[in-house]
């Protein structure tokens, strides 16, 4: 790899590790990563399944080890260094509690194998109880703990022998909805209480975007886009990104010309020409003229605007109580938006009009994302 | 200097998911140690000198034919009857829950896993001449002559496969019935058809692969019986089992003991190909987890009833036997109707058992829990090293290969390494290695499924905790593994434990062994002794079940493998 570890961080990584697929013939998967930490950030990396996320924690963990690079965890180099020694807490998918052990056990399993007295193990595991809410439990084999509780195990045992930083592989995978809100919610508090730097992957947008202080987009085995949970929304880079953190509308085009006096002419695949007074970040960096996709986020449309974009039929409507999803066919495009309550006119069949703000539209490049 | 070390251990592992650079040497010198005796008995068996004419005359021969008939005759019978047998409980066990069904069903697997001496002592003991049972009879028919005769000939032969092979076939049948999806039988039922007809029409096709299996199973394990038709069969009926032994023991014609075995080897691939292919069938059956009606006298007064009945009944047929040795062992002169007494359990020590067995019981106890706990000690150590290095990878070829054992007979297996290392070795190591090949095909694989069900989490859980991968060893892989370890120990100790045949022929009479000096009293008629003895080794096979009922066994058909061969 050409580039070297980043200068900031409290955790720099930088490595690149290939693995042959399960099948002979497809290519070999490649991992490739370049990414720093800050001290107590809450970092996510979010992805779709079998994107390297995974891999690239267990990498950071010394559960796999990189074919190149280096990763330095507060300045000292842990790349060799097997996983016992790195100070690094881990907690797995589906917990991976001891199942010989109790709660406390568990609790205190890291402790007693840095051989810590006694006392001190008791001290250090009644305040971890304490914390987690896990006093009643301790003496509890852990195949009798409910979900949610398992969960806190986990993490008061990966916390216990105070690690540099805390890695999450998903911990929210095997629970219910409502469960899962609820402990999103208590890590983040815990994690704000505590101070502990978290690297947590999921593959969950919602998850990823509510709890991350930054977050990375991952795709392939690469790093698709770094940045705070609303600069990625917002200004995703790709297209991938765009559809990945939410829903979005990538409606095809070709830019022809540089704004002029604020205004971008496209024109769309029904050949429908437009000209839109767009944000100047929208289209800062752009080659024009050039193919793109027009990204507009279903909340930024607007049915039955003042300025009229498209004109389209109501196809179908889903009712979700807070607000309605409306999918409009038009102009050989089916558009999302999401609308809220109070809007008149929303029936199945009837033609609308439809709007959107322009200053949220992004202009997104389309040959390089391979969709 | 701990650091470097640990770094550079690091290093050459490559990374912790612990691709073990173990070596497969252990794996190589069992498949050498398993495969050589059987390449010594089909080079024996043909590839000599006038082998094939021999054969073909051997086919020919009455006594080929006599005995294949008897054999068919009587492994088919035992079958059928094992399996009408079980087929009421069964059909109680996969219909109804009821209390204690859990630790009946653990019972189950006990007479399987008995020595075959000891059933054949249980028969003689109540279904004797002098048996309980004859005793039970004159009481209720005083006067009429009513007696139980047929002990010591082809359907005594039968009783005994029944008493031996019934409740693993109520375990297997029941378990197979209750994962009967009930919907089918609701829709059978909301398409017009009644109990009858979808019961014929549902339940039995999808209980038919189980059944087929179980009747093969037992088919094969009957054909294959030793120590049962040996000691009940007399000079008449003899399996192809007890024919190898005496071509070899009285005849000393070790070509034609060779080619029995030989023969005997051909016409088992047949009935294996057919179990391993019922057998795959019956796990194809989707599991379907259920609460079952409570049977209960308030709710179902008629199945409560026959369900009760029979319990009585198989209690009778089954613990009664077992009890008898038991309180006979207490009796006087071993007879029904003598004073209590533990002069029988005295006589142990005396020098007419002495004399009787070749060696003082201290002797025969040391020689059969050394003998067995050293083939549990090198099963368990090599099954798990070896399940160990394979973690990573499915049940594959290489694992198939160490599956061999369960295709060959035993005894044609310890005639086999007679006829390598014959008088040449220590019988103790050649017994040592039957018994291994007898044991390892189930520690096995019971050791390769626990551990890769255990897989790699739980371990890198310990090590970014801080834990050495020896530490997580002992702290985390073994204490987790200790209820698998356990029981591939006990059922490889009961397996070397309940072994006659090996003993009999690799012991060259100088290692006497429970199942031999059991044997050996039956044969100079010294029950009472004999009784005792049996009651010992039933207390010591009741321990070793307890230690196999420790861990839930999935592998109850391995099981079965293993205990059916070694009859």
């Amino acid at each position: 790899m050409s580039q070297d570890v980043p200068d900031k961080g409290m955790l720099r990584i930088e490595c690149k590790k290939s693995y042959p697929r399960a099948s002979g013939s497809a290519p070999e998967f490649t991992l490739q990563a370049r990414f720093g930490v800050q001290r107590e950030e809450f970092f996510s990396l979010v992805g779709p399944s079998g994107c390297g996320k995974t891999t690239l924690l267990r990498l950071i963990a010394g559960l796999e080890r990189p074919d190149q690079g280096r990763i330095i965890l507060n300045n000292v180099e842990i790349t060799d260094l097997p996983p016992a020694r790195r100070k690094i807490g881990f907690v797995f998918q589906d917990y991976a509690l001891f199942p010989h052990l109790t709660v406390e056990e568990n609790i205190a399993y890291g402790l007693k194998i840095l051989k810590l007295p006694s006392t001190e193990i008791r001290l250090k595991v009644a305040e971890l109880l304490e914390i987690f809410a896990l006093q009643g439990l301790a003496t509890r084999e852990v195949d009798q703990l409910s979900g949610g509780e398992r969960q806190r195990v986990a993490l008061a045992r990966a916390l216990a022998p105070q690690p540099l930083i805390l890695l999450l592989d998903e911990p929210f995978a095997a629970l219910d909805y409502e469960l899962r809100h609820r402990l999103r919610r208590e890590l983040k508090e815990l994690q704000k209480n505590l101070g502990f730097t978290a690297i947590f992957v999921t593959h969950q947008q919602e998850e990823a975007l509510s709890l991350s202080d930054r977050l990375a987009v991952m795709r392939n085995g690469r790093i698709i886009q770094i940045g705070t949970a609303q600069e990625v929304y917002d200004h995703p880079q790709t297209s991938f990104v765009a559809e990945f953190l939410g829903e979005a509308n990538l409606i095809p085009c070709l830019a022809q010309s540089t704004p002029d006096n604020g205004c971008l002419r496209l024109e769309l695949p029904n050949r429908r020409r437009l000209c839109l007074n767009l944000n100047e970040d929208a289209v800062r960096g752009k080659s024009l003229p050039g193919r793109y996709y027009l990204l507009i986020r279903p909340e930024d449309l607007v049915i039955n605007p003042q300025t009229t974009v498209f004109e389209g039929t109501i196809d179908r409507l889903e009712y979700y109580g807070h607000y309605t999803r409306v999918e409009i066919k038009t102009a050989g495009l089916l558009l999302h938006a999401m609308v809220g309550k109070g809007v008149p006119g929303l029936i199945q069949g009837r033609t609308v009009r439809v709007g959107f703000h322009l200053d949220r539209a992004r202009l997104l490049p389309r040959e390089a994302d391979h969709r | 200097m701990r650091r470097t070390t640990q770094i550079t251990l690091y290093r050459l592992w490559g990374n912790f998911r612990l691709k073990v650079k173990g070596t497969l040497a252990p794996y190589y010198a069992l498949l050498i140690l398993f495969y050589l005796p059987v390449m010594m008995i089909i080079a024996k068996a043909f590839l000599r000198r006038g082998a094939l004419a021999e054969f073909l005359h051997f086919l020919k021969s009455p006594v080929f034919i006599n005995t294949l008939i008897f054999s068919c005759q009587e492994a088919f019978f035992s079958a059928v009857c094992s399996l009408l047998v079980a087929l009421p409980g069964a059909y109680f066990f996969g219909k109804y829950d009821f209390p204690g069904k859990k630790y009946l069903r653990s019972f189950l697997i006990l007479p399987f896993m008995l020595p075959g001496i000891l059933v054949v002592l249980s028969m003689v003991v109540f279904y004797g001449q002098n048996g309980v049972l004859n005793r039970m009879l004159a009481l209720v028919f005083p006067g009429r002559g009513v007696r139980f005769t047929s002990l010591y000939g082809f359907w005594g032969i039968i009783l005994a496969h029944v008493f031996y092979n019934f409740s693993f076939c109520l375990r297997l049948l029941g378990e197979s019935w209750e994962r009967i999806d009930p919907r089918l039988q609701e829709a059978s039922a909301t398409l017009g058809a009644g109990r009858v007809r979808t019961f014929f029409r549902v339940t039995l096709p999808l209980l038919a692969p189980t059944i087929a299996y179980l009747l093969i199973l037992v088919f094969l394990y009957s054909f294959l019986s030793f120590t049962v038709v040996l000691v009940l069969g007399g000079y008449l009926y003899k399996t192809f089992e007890v024919l190898i032994y005496i071509e070899y023991n009285s005849r000393l014609n070790f070509d034609r003991a060779a080619l029995i075995a030989g023969g005997q080897m051909l016409l088992l691939g047949g009935f294996l190909y057919l179990q391993t292919f019922f057998g795959r069938k019956m796990q194809k059956q989707a599991v379907f987890g259920r609460t079952l009606p409570s049977l209960t006298w308030k709710k179902n007064p008629l199945v409560t009833a026959l369900a009760l009945s029979y319990s009585l009944l198989m209690a009778l047929f089954f613990t009664a036997p077992l009890l008898s040795v038991l309180v006979r062992s207490f009796r006087e002169r071993g007879l029904p109707g003598g004073g209590f007494t533990l002069r029988n359990y005295q006589q142990l020590f005396s020098d007419g058992f002495r004399f009787v067995v070749g060696e003082r019981f201290s002797v025969v106890l040391a020689n059969s829990l050394a003998l067995s706990g050293t083939v549990a000690t090198l099963a368990v150590g090599i099954g798990y090293y070896l399940a160990r290095l394979g973690r990573d990878r499915a049940w594959g070829k290489k694992d198939l290969w160490l599956q061999l054992p369960l295709g060959v007979s035993f005894l044609t297996f310890a005639f086999g390494l007679f006829l390598l290392a014959g008088r040449k070795a220590s019988p103790w190591f050649l017994l040592v290695w039957a018994q291994l090949f007898l044991a390892f095909p189930l520690v096995y694989s019971i050791l390769r499924t626990a551990r890769r069900e255990l897989g790699e989490e739980l371990l890198e859980a310990a090590a970014v905790l801080g834990a050495s991968p020896h530490q997580a060893l002992w702290t985390v892989e073994l204490p987790i593994m200790r209820r698998p370890l356990q029981t591939a120990f006990a059922y490889a100790m009961a397996s070397s434990m309940g072994d006659l045949s090996a003993v009999l022929v690799l012991g060259q009479g100088e290692i006497v062994t429970l199942p031999v000096a059991i044997y050996r009293l039956i044969g100079h008629y010294r029950f009472a002794q004999a009784t005792a003895l049996g009651a010992i080794f039933l207390l010591l096979s009741f321990l070793v079940f307890l230690l196999i009922e420790g861990y839930s066994l999935r592998q109850a058909e391995g099981a079965i493998n293993v205990a059916g061969r070694r009859r």
